[in-house]
Order: C-alpha cells, then structure tokens, then sequence
C-alpha cells in the first residue's frame, strides 16, 4: 500500500468512528451502531478513538456529554481497543475485572490527556474564556469518580493480595489512592472557589493530579497486576467480579457479567499456580506468622477453655481470648465501677451494657442450639428462638450494616442487604480488620480494638458525610455470655431520612 | 572494574547485586525501594526501564546519572 492509500484509509477509519460515535451521540441505536462498527473494523487503536472524540467535540459537541461519551465508548469499543500490553487472553475477555480495571484507566487517561490538560491549556492562553473553565470544572468532577476505581482495587483485590502473603504494597497503595483522592478533592475545590483563585495555584492543583494519576495507572497495570496475576486463580477473579458491580465503575458502563469457566477453574486445581518465588517465599513468611499466632493461641488455650461454656454456640474460632483473662477481669471491673450511675442513666441503653454475667440472673437461659420438631436446628435465645432461615432472614432485613470482628481481630462475618454504605466483600473475610482500612486510619482502628481488649472501652461511635448521606457509624465490644471478649461489632447506618423525619406519622395517621 | 547496571533487571536483583545503587533509585522517586517488604514483592516486577517511564524521566537522563555516580549501564542492542 502506498502512503496515500494508508493516509486514505486512516482518514476513513477515524470518519468510521466519527460516523459511529455521533450516531450513537444523537440517541441512535445501539446495535445498528455496533454492527456498522463490527463490519467496518476488526480493531481499534486507543490513538484512533481519542483523535475520533476530539474531532467529535471540535465539531461542536457539547463538552458536557463527555461522561457519556465515555460510557458509549466502553460500550462499543468493548474488547475491540487493541492494547499492547495484552498478556492473557482470559483477561481480555470483556467483563474481566483486569480488562474493567484497564477500560477503566484508558477512558481515565483520555479524560486527562485530551480534556482536562488541553482545556486547561487553553484557559491560561485565552484570559477569559469560562468555557475553558466550564469544561475544566466538568472534567474534574468526572474524575472524581476514580473512588470507585479505587475502592474495587481496594476491596476486592487487596484483600486477596493479603492473603497471598502480599501485605506491604497494597498497603503503600492505599495511602497512595487516599492521597490522589485528597488532591482531586483540592482541584474541585480550588476550581469552584469564589472568587477564583490565582491561574497558576489551579494548574499547580490539576497538575499534580494528573501526574499522580497517570502514575498509579502505571503502577497497577505495569507492577500490581503481574504480581498478582503469578498468585491469584480463576476462582479468585470469580469472586473479583461478583462482588465489583456493587462498588461501582469510573466513568465506563456496567461490564457484561463474567464468571470463570469451569475449564479454567479445573485447569487451576490440575496445575496449581507455579508457585514462583515470590510467593513461596511470602507463604513461608506467612506460616512462621500463622505458627507463632498458633503458639499465642495455645498458650492461652486453658484459660480460654475453662470460660467457654459447652453451652456456647460459636465456633471455636470466636472463643480466643489473646490478653490475660485475670487482667481482663481487672480491667472490666476497673471500668465497670467508673461508671458512674448517672452516666448509667444518661442514655446508655440497657442492651449496650455488658454481659449478664456480672449480674447473675438465676432466670438467664444461656444460648443454645436445639433441635425441632421437623429436626432442623434452630438457636434458643433467652428470650425466645429462632430458625436459622429466620435468623438469615432478620440479618437480611435488618436496616443496619452489620459487620463482625472477632476476638483475634479478624473479620468474621457482615450482613448484607445489597445496598452496603460501604463495600464489603466476602474476600474480607478471615482477614485483618486493620488490613481493611485506609493506611491513613490504621492506628485509631487499631486503638479502638485494643481499647475494646482491655475492656477500657465498648463503643465509639462517628458520624461522617459519605457521597451526599449522613453515616452513622458505631462500634461495640462483643461479649459473651462470661463477659469474656467476644469481637467487635461495627453497625454502619444511612441516618440522612431519619435526621429529616419531623411531626409525626402514626399507625392511625393517613397515608 | 566498573559496575553494569542492567535496565531490565528487577529491582529486587539489581539492589542484591549493587546495594549502591539504592540513592540513584531514590532520587528518581522510587522510594519503595527502602522498604524491604516492598522491595521483596513489588521489586520482583519493577525495573529501572519501567521506573523511569513512571516516574517520565527520559532513559538517556537516568543512563547520564547512573554513569555520574561511577556505573556503566548494560547496553541491550
């Protein structure tokens, strides 16, 4: 081909894609775009579509739409962008959480390389142009949404890093993500301030943005992703997926819903990962962890035995008290007679009161497990019993985030009810509740758990603005029935309705 | 006898080999290499190439500073 064919045909391409995006722009169908593009091109490159979307908005395209543009991007460029950092065809398959993750991070780039830094190029030339500025604004809040981005990244990958032994760089990546966050947070600020603030103060904002940005892309597509990929199995980016949608993406539509096949799965168990050395060398590390925290738990064992009941129903796992139970009780009754009657009175509930132990009621029926009638087992409460199916029922009903930390600081169970206010993924569980926080709260997670420990304290409780809601968010030490530690329950609430409610509605009143 | 520093090496192997190169990788902003735990998992994946396409210094600059502090870079041709 001559150089002007291949001209020619570079100019017909980007004319393809021009054609595609504005009909889908103005509402045209979807499918009758996809099969233009399905005929037209076997692949795209990254360069062509962003070129494409400049061309589209120097025709005039409403710079407000570009949100949407992006969505319509991912939509239909699914799997076709070539990518030169391909490494496994599995991974490309569309709905994939690498190939989400790496959608998701090329429409981030663009948002930045060919909008956010050429507007805010143009703004500083043109002295007054608002629409620079109007775009600029626009792009920021668009970019904000990288938290969700993030908080998948977060929730459903670091907590398998974890538990492969990869413990520090998801950690540094957190602090890193928070970081990013924080600097989004000042350039919206800074852009929407009254009066406007210096030119250059913005461009120093926007700029540390986008080079922190583009650097974390660097980092997971280039560093985390290669590690992670020699330790983590089909049935692990299984998991990935199922609990992603609930988070959330940036700026790209759902992903179609993807599962491992079973070929994959089977091909895991027949050929189990090389272990290379990286995680051979973290396993080891692991298990001399794991050993000495058996060793801590054995040499506790007699005391913790002789306080669990045989009437008590939780696992094994729940009854590992790790301080001296002698201190403890110390400690418990040290705090129990500080409390005065008057702070007693002041609101503290009865049920936020510590186990009945210390109050012997020769009427208490401790909690167990019984079978019915039909021989299937249900919980018999002191003040009554429950089926198991009533009991998932209730957890699943129950207007609260409820998640469980046991007495070994790890996560045990959450409820959930399918709208969590914050993520929480079954990837979770079994982890280090302090290995799932931000870096930045790591040590008031950890001090509220040792307070919690010691008995000096059981409850704490915040309340913090959270993507326009009111969350209310308490924490309570567990006992059990001996008032021995039992874990520390978090209940996360939305209280922006309750905060409004006003007058009364009564079972009487009208609907 | 002079040092080769090679470009594709992993961070982790290369700091094992030339312990001395630890400052060069520092003032490029790859602080992640003074923490071990780091150094041990992600090290294993970084390379001085790839650092410095992260962190945008140009390969010819990072050659320049390697040889300054008295290495020779491996050439790969």
């Amino acid at each position: 081909m001559s150089d002007n064919q291949l001209e020619h045909n570079a100019v017909y391409r980007q004319k393809k894609i021009v054609e595609i995006l504005k009909m889908l722009h103005e509402g045209g169908s979807f499918d009758e775009a996809k099969a233009i593009f399905d005929e037209t091109f076997s692949s795209v490159d990254v360069s062509e579509i962003t070129s494409a979307e400049r061309a589209l908005i120097a025709t005039g395209l409403n710079p407000m739409e570009i949100q949407h543009l992006c969505n319509v991007h991912a939509a239909v460029f699914k799997g076709k962008i070539s990518d030169d950092q391909t490494t496994d065809a599995v991974q490309e398959q569309p709905g994939h959480p690498v190939q989400a993750m790496k959608l998701e991070n090329l429409i981030i780039t663009s948002l930045l390389k060919d909008e956010l830094l050429p507007c805010l190029k143009k703004w500083q030339q043109s002295g007054t142009d608002d629409q620079y500025l109007v775009r600029i604004k626009r792009a920021l809040k668009d970019l904000a949404t990288i938290d969700h981005h993030y908080a998948r990244k977060e929730n459903t990958i670091f907590p398998l890093m974890d538990k492969y032994g990869i413990t520090a760089p998801p950690k540094v990546m957190w602090g890193v993500d928070d970081k990013i966050r924080g600097l989004i947070a000042t350039a919206n600020k800074l852009v929407n301030q009254e009066p406007l603030p210096d030119k250059y103060e913005i461009e120093a904002a926007i700029e540390a943005v986008n080079q922190e940005v583009v650097e974390m892309i660097f980092k997971e597509e280039q560093i985390m992703l290669p590690m992670i990929n020699e330790v983590f199995t089909a049935s692990d980016w299984g998991l990935i997926a199922s609990e992603s949608d609930d988070i959330g993406y940036t700026l790209i539509a759902q992903p179609l819903p993807w599962r491992p096949s079973a070929a994959e799965i089977a091909q895991d168990a027949a050929q189990p990962k090389k272990v290379p050395a990286i995680a051979a060398e973290l396993n080891e590390a692991a298990q001399a962890l794991a050993a000495q925290e058996d060793l801590a738990r054995l040499a506790k064992k007699p005391a913790a035995k002789k306080v669990a009941s045989k009437t008590t129903v939780t696992p094994e796992t729940l009854a590992k008290p790790t301080i001296d139970p002698k201190i403890k009780a110390d400690k418990i009754a040290a705090f129990k007679a500080g409390l005065s009657p008057e702070e007693a009175a002041a609101g503290r509930p009865e049920w936020t009161k510590m186990a009945p132990a210390q109050t012997p009621n020769m009427e208490y029926e401790r909690t167990k497990l019984q079978i019915d009638a039909s021989g299937l087992a249900e919980i018999s409460f002191n003040n009554g019993t429950l089926s198991l199916a009533e009991l998932t029922g209730i957890f699943k009903i129950l207007p609260l985030d409820l998640t469980f930390v046991d007495a070994n600081d790890n996560v045990a169970w959450f409820s959930d009810d399918g709208h969590r206010i914050f993520p929480r993924t079954k990837a979770v569980v079994g982890r280090a509740v302090v290995n799932c926080h931000p870096p930045k709260s790591y040590d008031k997670v950890k001090k509220i758990l040792d307070d919690f420990h010691d008995g000096v304290r059981d409850q704490a409780e915040f309340w913090i603005n959270f993507r326009g809601i009111m969350a209310y968010i308490r924490y309570f030490a567990v006992h059990d029935e001996d008032g021995n530690y039992a874990g520390c329950l978090e209940v996360s609430q939305d209280i922006t309705k309750i905060q409004q409610l006003e007058g009364e509605h009564r079972l009487d009143s009208d609907d | 006898m002079t040092q080769k520093i090679d470009l594709d090496m992993t961070v982790y192997e290369l700091v094992q080999a030339v312990p001395e190169i630890v400052p060069i990788m520092v003032d490029m902003g790859l602080d992640g290499v003074t923490n071990p735990a780091m150094l041990k998992t992600a090290g294993r994946f970084m390379t001085l190439r790839k650092g410095a396409q992260m962190k945008k210094i140009p390969l010819d600059k990072l050659t320049a500073s390697i040889e300054a502090a008295g290495f020779e870079v491996e050439k790969h041709e």
